[in-house]
């Protein structure tokens, strides 16, 4: 193979295995008509690259109709998946943003700050079965698809994910024992060193939260599922959207509340002191969880009213 | 006098273009280009093209002829030019409306 095919093959990358192999050389000999021996330019390689992943959206039902149904309804299943993880980041920042809240309000307004917290609380956890039952029920087809030699395909993924879980872990493990050594003002306060420290712990769990939810999408495109546990991932994917939308319904309720009898505790402020009730912290979190919830339901989308049409995938 | 379309886009729907440029034979990925700019004013790029054609094989439009050449030319199925018919004639009604409102408001001017 010349060195310009060379160059156009790695450019054909961009497109699926299985659209490759029905059309790569045809694509390559196109291009190599257009662009001739000349390197392809920049604009000519991001065109294909563009149109390589538009296919790969194709291919996997992410876009058009024209991917079979059980593929769509898998695609959009792991698109609520994303989305999940994004609003996962995203309560967590509530979590410590909302912590010691009830303290701040008294009298009639409390209640309904710890129903927002409550409520939001209960339904993370609901939300956080849901996906843990879609990986359990994944388990009987990810040991079939290992025991035919899949490992290596997802050996990698699978090993940083644990990595970056067990980092996690570990700082997690020596933040807790270097707290109890740390005034609980300082703590609070997130004053340096600890503040630093924490932060860089919460990217680590986050780093290894998205590590998994990458690793699931990876794994689960390659997983052959029957059709009952398509229709199961397609209920827990509405379980999922059903309880972000809520949560988030309860995140805006706080704020609404806080804002209206304690903003100065949004700020982090002395009790009482005059404040905005826009803080930007909580204003990022509340647009990273519409954004989500967005992006939850274009996944629904995906999978429709009636996920399936086909006995497998 | 013909205009430069006043930046308005000409039918360049790439599916209906590759259809019409099949409608005459055969043709490989680099002749539909070159065809399709000539008789469109059309660029399309390779990828926009083939993207194209993997749909419009996927509904059966137009079909790959046996070659042992990569540069594999495709022709226009039964159902193609069927449905290049149906695009024509949705695209020459518009543009018969689009015609005679305009002659109407000639008159009026």
């Amino acid at each position: 193979m010349s060195a310009p095919d060379d160059r156009l093959e790695r450019l054909v990358r961009w497109y699926p295995p299985r659209w490759r192999d029905r059309y790569g050389d045809e694509l390559i000999a196109l291009c190599h008509d257009v662009v001739g021996d000349r390197p392809p330019s920049l604009r000519f390689r991001a065109s294909i690259a563009a149109a390589g992943l538009r296919e790969r959206a194709f291919e996997s039902g992410l876009t058009g109709r024209t991917a079979p149904q059980a593929e769509r309804t898998r695609t959009g299943a792991l698109v609520v998946l994303g989305a999940w993880t994004l609003f996962v980041l995203a309560g967590a920042g509530f979590a410590k943003l909302a912590e010691h809240a009830d303290t701040a309000v008294a009298g009639a307004s409390r209640w309904q700050i710890d129903l927002a917290y409550t409520g939001t609380q209960a339904l993370a956890m609901i939300a956080g079965l849901a996906v843990v039952a879609a990986a359990l029920l994944a388990l009987p087809a990810f040991t079939r698809y290992v025991k035919d030699g899949g490992w290596h395909t997802v050996r990698v993924p699978l090993v940083s994910a644990t990595g970056a879980t067990v980092a996690a872990a570990a700082g997690g493990f020596g933040l807790v024992v270097w707290a109890r050594h740390v005034p609980a003002v300082d703590r609070e306060a997130g004053a340096w060193p600890y503040g630093a420290v924490f932060v860089l712990w919460a990217a680590t769990v986050a780093v290894a939260l998205i590590a998994w939810s990458a690793t699931a999408a990876f794994t689960a495109r390659r997983l052959k599922f029957t059709a009952r546990q398509l229709h199961a991932y397609a209920a827990l994917s509405y379980v999922v959207v059903f309880a972000m939308a809520i949560m988030t319904i309860a995140v805006v309720s706080w704020w609404a509340v806080m804002g209206a009898q304690a903003p100065w505790f949004l700020h982090g402020s002395p009790p009482g002191r005059p404040a905005s009730m826009v803080d930007v912290r909580v204003a990022v979190t509340i647009a990273v969880m519409f954004l989500a919830d967005g992006v939850a339901v274009g996944g629904l989308g995906r999978i429709g009213r009636h996920p399936l049409t086909s006995s497998s995938a | 006098m013909r205009s430069d379309g006043g930046g308005l886009r000409r039918t360049n729907d790439p599916p209906v273009l590759i259809l019409i440029g099949l409608a005459d034979g055969p043709k490989h990925g680099h002749a539909l280009l070159k065809d399709i700019e000539d008789f469109a004013g059309v660029r399309l790029g390779p990828g926009a093209l083939y993207g194209a054609i993997t749909r419009l094989e996927e509904r059966g439009l137009i079909e790959p002829l046996d070659t042992d050449d990569r540069r594999r030319p495709y022709r226009l199925t039964a159902a193609g030019a069927v449905a290049l018919g149906d695009a024509l004639a949705e695209l020459t009604r518009v543009a018969e409306v689009g015609g005679a409102r305009l002659r109407a408001a000639g008159a009026h001017a």
